[in-house]
């Protein structure tokens, strides 16, 4: 009789599948293992390793838009077939007149449209100014003081003009002016200019008059009212935003990266003999060369 | 079946071990990491300077005759000839007391093109004089390479031109239709001929184009060339008064070579003298505003100041000479002896008069006023028109100030003294244009002498001075006595 061989009893079987269950989940682990060790320790150099890009003025689409304004505009202005008149009426469809380049703003009251709609834009515009940081409360309570006048109603050789209402423009490029006149002493005179974009709402510029005659509580603007301006306009990622002394300007940042200037002022000013403070803050485009460094 | 059994269950194992052996180093391309691989990006160079700079100078209008050119020992124009647009190129030497054409050819009678001192039309050119040699800048029209969709052809104009002369020519002074229609053609041609500078040589028998400007130069077409030096002639580009920065330019007359140099926003060119161009910039704590923004604008330049500066165009540095409040709406009229002089206060006084104050800025930026209550309406050209100084030599005390009056027998001329303060009244008349106004003072001597206009050529041509040399003294003393120059006829 042939002798029979030994046959694995069940219990072997299922120890003997459980181990190449174990040895098999192991075996991605002993695989990492052995690759890691052929390379800790031995670095590479590499063709073109990754470096974040520099950011630069052309990344950043308010840059872009005063870049455009930057052009040489045609004569043809954005005009509304019809004068505007001393009414408010709501705005019409501006009609462009002249070739496809790039159209600048009308900046005087004769040729700016009127809309008081417009009012609660600009509030809303000033107020996020101020939450953000960017602008003094008490400017901007100024600003929509819209009682600050002598008169509603302005008469020039031409036309009268009712005050009472935002006068605005619009660019080619969509960046749109406000403004607010007013009779100060007789005189017209502008109690603010709000300049921004019109697709993002960033504010490129503010301008700000007031009759206050308390001068010393108009405050002026600090170093974080114009990081927080810029902020506002989307260009805090270009990081490299640095004050310059040698430059004429004395509230001022600048980035080299972008070819941009950010700067504020804030002054007394004439009109009629009677003197008011103004504030400004806006951003410009401005190559390195050009800066206008200080003299000795 | 367990050998293949344990086979697979060793597969993981092996392919671990194939694994472990994966792409080798020495596969890979190597590269030095450098520093700058995540730094800044290369930065723009900066800006450099001219290559070369000579003695600079105003260039005066020379143009229709108005003015010419003073070297000390001569004076040299562009003056009108005949009853068209022709100009004849004249030299009045003060040591011979003789005005002659720039002409040596035998026999030439100086009245067409073969003559080196004769042109065709005065229009548009000036007159220069570098190292002694006599150069033509013709500015030609920027419409020269553009599709005007006028014919350029004269003779497709020629029924124009007959019709015309047949409607307005007796009245005009045109001996025939024939020399009305080659006026015209002359005129058109050089209407769409590109710019040129041509120069007459030494021996002046001739006179040839050194540069024709190529496409390439359409641009400089538009510029005006104000300043020169021995070799290069010099133009303000671009808006400089509303926050566009501008340049100067530097065309070399004998190579055509371009340069550029930067100028601040709102920065303008007033002056130059030796090797350096006086600027006038605005300085203030923010970029100023478009000027079209009306009190916004006024606002910012009431806060601002203007800055006097040298500006060396080799090395771009700049030195300062003072700086001044806007608020007294200074004009600049000059510097002299490192002052800057300006017209301001100006207020009105009548409906048709205008009243300004003199006075002068130093270095430390104090005002020091000369005159109170400067003539109503008075006029004080600026330093390259009315008394031309030498090229290059020393500076002249003696400002000119036109008073123009409600009427032309009321014009007034002064000579004013920045050394003295003396204002001396220039009593000398001439009869011109139906009225009698002051002599021109042309140009100072070397020898110290001052060359007058003292009366119209003739009837024809009163638009040319008949010139006398006197000394300066004698003649703010209310002299006539003239040494007589043979004027060219």
């Amino acid at each position: 009789m042939k002798p029979q061989k030994p046959k694995l009893t069940t219990r072997a079987a299922v120890l003997l599948c459980a181990l190449g269950v174990v040895l098999c989940a192991a075996a991605p682990a002993v695989f990492l293992r052995g690759a890691d060790a052929l390379y800790l320790g031995h670095p590479q150099t590499v063709a073109a390793p990754y470096a974040a890009p520099v950011p630069s003025g052309d990344d950043y689409y308010i840059l872009c838009q005063l870049q455009t304004r930057q052009q040489d505009q045609s004569t043809a202005t954005v005009r509304d077939p019809a004068q505007s008149t001393s009414l408010d009426r709501e705005p019409e469809p501006p009609e462009l007149t002249g070739p496809k380049l790039y159209i600048g703003a009308d900046s005087s009251l004769r040729e700016m449209k009127s809309y008081a709609g417009y009012k609660t834009t600009v509030a809303d515009a000033m107020q996020s100014l101020v939450d953000c940081g960017a602008l003094p409360q008490v400017w901007a309570d100024a600003a929509l003081d819209w009682s600050d006048t002598e008169s509603d109603y302005y008469e020039d050789y031409s036309s009268s003009y009712w005050l009472d209402t935002v006068y605005f423009s619009f660019d080619s490029a969509g960046i749109v002016t406000f403004r607010r006149y007013a009779i100060y002493a007789g005189e017209l005179r502008t109690a603010f200019s709000l300049v921004m974009d019109s697709r993002t709402g960033q504010v490129i510029s503010v301008w700000i008059s007031t009759t206050e005659s308390d001068q010393a509580s108009m405050p002026e603007a600090t170093t974080e009212n114009l990081q927080a301006f810029l902020a506002q306009a989307g260009l805090a990622s270009l990081s490299d935003w640095t004050a310059r002394p040698d430059l004429t300007y004395t509230q001022a940042l600048y980035s080299t990266n972008g070819q941009a200037l950010v700067a504020a002022d804030c002054k007394n000013y004439a009109i009629a003999d009677m003197t008011m403070p103004y504030f400004s803050l806006g951003i410009t485009l401005c190559a390195e060369e050009n800066l206008p460094r200080r003299m000795t | 079946m367990r050998t293949k059994t344990f086979a697979l269950l060793l597969a993981p194992l092996l392919l671990a071990g194939c694994g472990a052996k994966a792409a080798p180093a020495d596969t890979l391309p190597t590269t030095e990491t450098t520093a700058e691989t995540a730094a800044d990006p290369t930065p723009e160079p900066a800006p450099a300077g001219f290559s070369e700079v000579g003695t600079l100078s105003g260039i005066p209008s020379t143009c229709g005759g108005y003015w010419g050119w003073n070297t000390g020992d001569a004076y040299y124009e562009i003056a009108r000839v005949g009853a068209g647009m022709g100009g004849l190129l004249l030299k009045t030497d003060y040591a011979t007391g003789q005005q002659t054409p720039l002409c040596n050819v035998p026999g030439c009678t100086h009245d067409s093109a073969a003559c080196p001192a004769y042109q065709e039309t005065w229009e548009r050119t000036n007159l220069l004089v570098l190292d002694g040699r006599v150069y033509l800048y013709y500015a030609g029209n920027d419409y020269w390479n553009y599709d005007t969709g006028e014919s350029r052809n004269w003779q497709d104009h020629v029924d124009e031109w007959r019709a015309q002369y047949q409607e307005y020519g007796y009245a005009w002074g045109y001996a025939s239709e024939e020399e009305y229609i080659e006026s015209c053609r002359i005129d058109l041609e050089k209407y769409y001929a590109p710019s040129s500078i041509e120069m007459l040589n030494d021996d002046l028998t001739e006179r040839t184009t050194v540069l024709t400007f190529t496409d390439d130069m359409r641009d400089l077409t538009e510029l005006y060339f104000g300043y020169c030096d021995q070799n290069a002639i010099y133009a303000v580009d671009g808006n400089t008064e509303n926050n566009t920065p501008g340049h100067i330019v530097r065309l070399d007359i004998h190579t055509g070579e371009t340069q550029k140099i930067p100028l601040y926003a709102n920065e303008q060119v007033l002056d130059a003298k030796g090797s350096r161009f006086l600027t006038q910039r605005v300085i203030s704590d923010a970029p100023m505003p478009s000027y079209n923004d009306g009190d916004i604008y006024r606002a910012a330049l009431q806060n601002a100041r203007y800055e006097f500066d040298w500006l060396d165009p080799q090395t771009l540095e700049r030195e300062k000479i003072c700086d001044i409040p806007t608020t007294n709406a200074p004009y600049f009229v000059r510097e002299y002896k490192g002052r800057v002089y300006v017209e301001d206060n100006m207020r009105e006084v009548s409906d048709w008069g205008t009243q300004c104050s003199f006075a002068y800025y130093d270095e430390s930026s104090t005002r020091t006023e000369l005159v109170a209550d400067l003539p109503v309406n008075v006029y004080m050209p600026q330093t390259d028109s009315g008394f031309m100084p030498v090229f290059g030599s020393e500076e002249r005390s003696w400002i000119w100030m036109q008073k123009s009056g409600a009427d032309i027998w009321s014009d007034v001329d002064y000579l004013y003294n920045l050394d003295t303060g003396e204002a001396v009244q220039i009593t000398q008349k001439q009869y011109r244009d139906g009225g009698n106004m002051a002599v021109s003072v042309m140009a100072q001597t070397n020898d110290g002498r001052w060359l007058i206009g003292y009366k119209p050529h003739s009837s024809i041509h009163n638009d040319r001075c008949d010139y006398g040399l006197i000394d300066p003294q004698d003649f703010m003393n209310g002299s006539e006595d003239y040494t007589l120059v043979q004027m060219w006829d």
